[in-house]
């Protein structure tokens, strides 16, 4: 999930910054408006969190901005005053949700999965996907098995955790693998060329070989059916 | 203090009156004096020429020349009498018959009873003719003169009357003309209060226009005020949160520390400390001009936002399109979001607002489907930041940050179970102008 954070203080910016990385997320960071503003309509952002105070041009202006210019991405505001008018200007001006400074990262990344879900279509509550499950929290898949209340966990590094989400978010649609790498990698990382191959054959080797299919010259995609039975 | 309006219709009808009563009266009396001057200086001709007409060499018995002495006293009862009197002599005119002129005390007498019983007045003199002293009395009926008087009397009177009821009706219009802009002035100080316009702008008279001026201002000053203070606290609050959420971050980062829960509960303190105090400061309250534009938009906004960030929760808003109401945009916003987030936060799947217009007053009722709370707790979580349940995320600030606005605008607020959906009822009293 790449994620754009706009927030105007260093430190708090800084925080977010290594606390959302922790969890998953591909973020670049702006203190900003205006360069803000531009990153958020040239890299094609999965999640924007938005800081309404800025110093050199008001979130909401941005936020403006970027509907004008039919940019969709979920935005979620962060507002110190905490006013409930504000709330519902920022709501007009097109963000999807809002949350009050000070605030806990745990309530950040809830709004954060609920928003990302919600702007994939899905309804639930977790993302699961046939027997699947991801569990958010930990970073972990699992099999769920409907005979036994257990699931083995299998551990998933970040970039894997990364790829998998996405792919879930997203079941049968197919991805090339540099729009994988844009949304998977934050701006300054370090990419080679056959990463997301690499990425690819490590989730099927956990998974399952049918887990993650390929089409040749255009891309991968998860193949939800193979999820319904899992041996 | 009676009205403007009163003081000056009784003052000014008090004046009238007292005018009109004294000219009457004053009138009145010199046409009296008058007339009866007229006929004292007559009679006094007549008794000149009476006097003139006598021929009397004593001892030969006097005589009067009939042709000097006007035909009017010869006709008998016509009201003009006179006799002359020396010692053993009488002589009378005609018109007296057989009656006579009794001596009276004064020589100018009113209210003599003459024959067939006119009103005479009668003027007697005494004289001095060929050494010896002789009496003329004359008198004339003044009945008619007295009933022309009184009729006079009675027709200034009835004028004077018919005046003052017109100049009362001229002078009430004049009153009502005049004071016709502080009229419109209080009109405009109700719709003020009311909300529906911000500025006083009908044009007032001189005397006024300073008064006006300065309310204006005060109006416009109180609206700089207030979105000065605004801008300032959301500064204040954006200074101080963001670096209460760094340290609330740092804090959270090292659990194994032994003071975090003393350190996250002190945060804690302080950040639900300025956030109480940052709503406090920044609750407009009950002031003239306040009024909530669009409160139908602003609410369906806000429903609509919420129904995204609470997906399961149904929102029925029932509101009736001409409602208005008359108390700051920001405040009310404050109210209806705290009060229905919360209420979407504990809902299972519905949460209906209802705001009714009543006389004089407006009834908000935000209920829900949760599962509401005891009876006995519903004192407590009125007040400053106690929580029903730390369950649920937020500062637990709402109701008594609701409280506190509600009670700028001298509202009340209760809770209570609601009966449709069973969940928590919060009922809302506003006060309207």
């Amino acid at each position: 999930m790449r994620l754009l954070l706009i927030e105007d203080d260093v430190n708090l910016c800084q925080q977010l910054t290594g606390d959302l990385r922790q969890r998953g997320y591909a973020v670049d960071a702006s203190m900003q408006g205006v360069d803000g503003a531009f990153m958020g309509e040239s890299e094609p952002y999965d999640i924007i969190i938005l800081d309404l105070g800025l110093p050199d041009l008001p979130g909401l202006q941005v936020l403006q901005q970027w509907r004008s210019k039919g940019i969709k991405t979920p935005v979620l505001i962060l507002t110190a005053r905490s006013a409930w008018h504000e709330k519902v200007e920022g709501f007009r001006a097109g963000a999807d949700d809002y949350l009050s400074k000070p605030f806990h990262i745990e309530e950040l990344c809830v709004r954060l999965q609920a928003l990302i879900r919600r702007s994939s279509g899905l309804t639930n509550a977790a993302i699961e996907i046939g027997r699947l499950r991801l569990d958010e929290e930990e970073q972990t898949a699992s099999w769920t098995d409907p005979e036994s209340a257990l699931a083995a966990s299998i551990e998933l590094t970040g970039i894997e955790f990364r790829l998998l989400r996405y792919l879930m978010l997203h079941p049968k649609r197919i991805f090339t693998a540099t729009h994988l790498v844009e949304h998977v990698y934050d701006y300054n990382d370090e990419k080679e060329s056959n990463v997301i191959e690499v990425y690819v054959s490590r989730l099927r080797k956990k998974l399952g070989k049918d887990v993650i299919c390929t089409r040749r010259n255009q891309g991968y995609y998860l193949d939800p059916d193979a999820l319904q039975s899992h041996t | 203090m009676t009205s403007l309006n009163q003081r000056l219709s009784l003052s000014l009808a008090a004046s009238l009156a007292l005018f009109f009563i004294a000219q009457t009266l004053m009138i009145g009396n010199e046409v009296e004096t008058l007339s009866e001057q007229n006929l004292v200086s007559r009679l006094e001709h007549d008794q000149e020429e009476l006097l003139a007409a006598l021929n009397w060499q004593p001892p030969a018995a006097p005589e009067l020349d009939l042709s000097r002495i006007p035909v009017i006293y010869q006709r008998p009862f016509s009201g003009h009498y006179f006799q002359i009197t020396a010692t053993d002599i009488k002589l009378q005119s005609r018109s007296l018959w057989d009656e006579e002129l009794a001596p009276q005390s004064e020589a100018l007498a009113r209210d003599v009873i003459g024959p067939h019983g006119q009103h005479l007045l009668m003027l007697s003199r005494d004289f001095t003719m060929s050494g010896q002293r002789l009496n003329i009395r004359i008198a004339e009926d003044i009945s008619h003169i007295e009933s022309t008087t009184a009729a006079f009397q009675r027709h200034l009177l009835l004028f004077a009357a018919a005046a003052m009821l017109v100049l009362l009706l001229l002078q009430g219009s004049v009153i009502l003309y005049s004071l016709k802009p502080l009229k419109s002035i209080r009109r405009q100080l109700g719709q003020l209060e009311k909300g529906e316009i911000e500025q006083i702008t009908t044009p007032a008279p001189s005397e006024i226009m300073p008064l006006v001026e300065e309310v204006n201002q005060l109006l416009q000053l109180m609206q700089r005020r207030l979105t000065r203070s605004r801008h300032a606290l959301g500064d204040l609050a954006h200074a101080l949160k963001t670096p209460l959420a760094v340290i609330g971050q740092i804090v959270q980062r090292h659990p194994d520390g032994v003071d975090q829960p003393l350190l996250l509960q002190q945060l804690k303190h302080i950040e639900q400390r300025i956030e109480q105090e940052l709503v406090r400061a920044r609750t407009a309250g009950r002031m003239p001009g306040g009024l909530w534009p669009e409160p139908l938009r602003d609410l369906n906004d806000m429903t609509n936002m919420l129904k995204q960030v609470f997906p399961a929760i149904t929102i029925k808003l029932k509101v009736d399109n001409r409602i208005s109401i008359a108390a700051d945009r920001e405040d009310m916003m404050e109210i209806f979001g705290n009060l229905i987030e919360n209420a979407c936060k504990w809902a299972t799947s519905q949460v209906s607002c209802s705001i009714r217009q009543q006389h004089k007053s407006l009834c908000i009722i935000i209920e829900d489907d949760g599962p509401g709370i005891d009876e006995s707790a519903y004192q407590s979580l009125l007040e400053r930041g106690a929580r029903a349940d730390e369950s649920k995320p937020g500062h637990g600030l709402g109701f008594s940050i609701v409280q506190e606005i509600i009670s700028a605008y001298d509202g009340t607020i209760t809770l209570s179970r609601s009966s449709g959906l069973h969940g928590l009822q919060v009922n809302i009293t506003l006060p309207q102008p």
